[in-house]
């Protein structure tokens, strides 16, 4: 099918207006945060950095974010233990019932948070278990396992059986195997799964608000509950900043892996560049 | 009473569901022996090979090494060196690495450790790629650090899965010959996978013919060759005619058979004089002479194939065509020549 030049300019003109209105208002909070006045609005009539500032000086603030940082980091290292595990058994091992279990396990990716949410709540109250971070730690550990699974389920795959064969024929066991050639060969995608599961526990909203116990603020939560309220300067400065953190991290995750992976694969020197039937050793033996 | 054997099968199968990858095989192994396991694409030289390093277990049946029962012995308790098809060298690891991996399980310190490998890499004649990875060396170089990786630890047995298949031809030859005397010079036990059957022929002290899982002959080069106990085995090494003949005579241990075109020749065997038989002859056995009148069998070129060193020719004979593989010091006959076969009792084969 051909398109005249005036759908492709409607076509590109709708779809950059669907891009505006999905991330101008980002730039708005951004950009209202570093404006001097006390109420977030514009004009901008300078340059400020004192609402950032005084994020340091509310404890609540302070709180939240320790709250969040423990939560997500607990989130991470315990989705990614488990969530390698899993994906090595999923993909090693050709157990009965393996198709369901790697559907029970990647759902939560699919499932809106918000049945997620209610579901495991429902669950505890069930077992008579109250709120705590305990419970929200688990939730958050069920939501962010399928990055971690994923991630790491394909690069897995790629990494040939017979490697982990030759391995254990030279004297490794099972898991000094995994430990020398399978997991530095899976690291980068770990890496990924970690950071994947790290961010998406740190922007967690909507199950989290079921989950918390009385008081118990996230970063994100507290944002929310605050907006209730007014949007301040502060406030506009601390979205800005968990802006900054959410796109920061990952971009800086993606440049790390970049150098270390491609540090690793450039040749340091190119290889030998004579007919591969000649005897090796004449000439450059030392 | 001598030794026990470096490595024995005892009656060993693997069944994979309903198909028997390798069925009831019977295999004995000496110290220091080069033997090779030859046989076509799916006949259980994998199966079987792995099963000698651990890496499969077998259905029924022992592995016995130096008079121990392994079967329970994990592949990393093994002490096996095994190379495989593809190198299989860790990527993520330098050459030095990848050989002195085996030898930190062995608990060997760090100074001979390096001893070891740098005398591991003067075997493959490859001392100065030490610091490289996989990916920086050539193939042939890949999987001549894949055998000193598996040789510097100083197995019990060392497999080898195809290990030429994935190289140009050349290479491939000149790292036969690279083997076979790192082979004997450290008398290592070896076992090696193979189809191709000059390979086997040049390397093997003895060779194991494989098919459809079981054993169907063993022997040295040259008793497998000379002597094949089956049409299946001949024909494994190369061409063979087929010859209808039928017995005149026979006492003593030969036989008189009387083929086309009044030619009677004397066959090693002994069958009642009127028995039909179908005779083998070796495509390299079967000569092209030119035709002097004497009774003999005749025919036409009907096709050439040069190949440098040899020519196969086809030759259309009565309503046959036989296969015959010359010198090519001659010219090359064209196509329509006129030709006798010249062939020698003592070469038939009884189907
Ligand atoms: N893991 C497996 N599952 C099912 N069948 C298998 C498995 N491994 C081997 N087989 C079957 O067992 C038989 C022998 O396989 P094997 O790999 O030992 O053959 P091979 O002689 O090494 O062949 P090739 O020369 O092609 O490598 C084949 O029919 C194969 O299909
Ligand atoms: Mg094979």
């Amino acid at each position: 099918m051909r398109h005249s030049r005036l759908t492709l300019w409607l076509l590109g003109g709708f779809t950059l207006l669907v891009y505006a209105y999905k991330i101008l208002p980002v730039f708005v909070v951004v950009a209202l945060a570093f404006n001097p006045p006390e109420f977030g609005s514009f004009p901008i009539v300078g340059f400020t950095t004192r609402w950032f500032g005084g994020l340091l000086d509310n404890p609540a603030v302070v709180t939240a974010v320790k709250t969040s940082l423990r939560l997500a980091v607990a989130t991470a290292a315990i989705a990614t233990v488990l969530g390698v595990a899993a994906a090595y058994a999923l993909v090693r091992y050709p157990f009965r019932g393996r198709a369901a279990v790697q559907l029970l396990l990647t759902m939560p990716i699919l499932v809106p948070h918000l049945i997620v949410g209610v579901g495991l709540l429902l669950a505890f109250r069930i077992l008579g278990l109250s709120r705590s971070f305990t419970l929200m730690l688990l939730g958050h550990v069920a939501l962010t396992m399928p990055f971690v699974i994923l991630t790491t389920q394909h690069r897995l795959q790629a990494i040939p059986l017979y490697l982990e064969e030759a391995s254990r024929t030279l004297g490794a066991n099972g898991w000094q195997t995994f430990r020398e050639v399978t997991l530095p060969l899976a690291a980068p995608a770990i890496v990924t799964g970690f950071v994947f599961a790290f961010m998406s526990s740190f922007d967690e909203v909507t199950a989290t608000l079921f989950w918390r116990p009385a008081n118990f603020d996230t970063v994100p939560i507290y944002v929310l509950s605050e907006l209730q309220n007014s949007v301040s300067q502060e406030l506009n400065a601390l979205a800005a900043a968990l802006v900054g953190f959410s796109v920061g991290v990952p971009v800086l995750t993606m440049l790390l892996l970049h150098l270390w992976t491609s540090r690793r694969r450039r040749p340091a020197r190119a290889p030998e560049a004579t007919p591969a039937w000649q005897p090796a050793t004449e000439g450059d033996a030392r | 009473m001598s030794a026990p054997a470096a490595v024995e099968m005892r009656r060993v199968s693997r069944h994979y569901g309903s198909v028997a990858a390798v069925d009831d095989l019977d295999l004995t192994i000496a110290e220091g022996e080069f033997v090779a396991l030859l046989g076509s694409s799916g006949c259980g030289k994998t199966t079987t090979l792995r099963m000698m390093a651990g890496l499969e277990q077998p259905s029924s049946g022992d592995i016995v090494v130096k008079g121990r029962r392994v079967n329970d012995v994990p592949v990393h308790a093994r002490n096996v060196g095994m190379v495989f098809q593809n190198h299989a060298l860790f990527p993520h690891r330098t050459a030095f690495e990848n050989i002195a991996f085996g030898l930190k399980y062995r608990k060997v310190p760090k100074p001979e450790i390096a001893r070891r490998v740098a005398r591991a890499l003067e075997v493959v004649r490859l001392p100065h790629v030490a610091d490289r990875l996989p990916s920086q060396l050539s193939g042939g170089q890949q999987q001549r650090i894949a055998v000193a990786r598996a040789i510097v630890i100083e197995p019990d047995l060392l497999l080898f899965d195809e290990p030429l298949s994935a190289l140009d031809a050349g290479l491939r030859d000149e790292l036969r010959v690279e083997l076979k005397r790192i082979q004997k010079s450290l008398g290592i036990t070896t076992v090696f996978v193979t189809h191709d059957q000059q390979e086997a022929l040049s390397m093997a002290d003895r060779i194991v013919v494989m098919h459809g899982g079981r054993k169907r002959q063993e022997g040295t080069p040259e008793d497998i060759y000379r002597a094949p106990n089956s049409e299946f085995v001949m024909r494994f090494f190369g061409r063979v005619n087929s010859l209808p003949g039928t017995v005149t005579s026979a006492g003593g241990g030969t036989m008189q058979v009387a083929l086309a075109e009044g030619v009677s020749l004397p066959v090693p065997g002994d069958a009642a004089p009127g028995t039909k038989l179908s005779l083998l002859l070796r495509a390299e056995r079967l000569r092209l002479v030119p035709d002097d009148g004497t009774p003999a069998l005749r025919g036409h070129v009907t096709g050439v194939d040069y190949l440098g060193m040899m020519v196969r020719y086809d030759v259309a004979c009565g309503g046959e065509t036989f296969q015959a593989i010359q010198p090519a010091e001659d010219a090359v006959l064209p196509i329509g020549t006129p030709v006798a076969l010249s062939l020698r009792g003592e070469d038939l084969v009884l189907s």
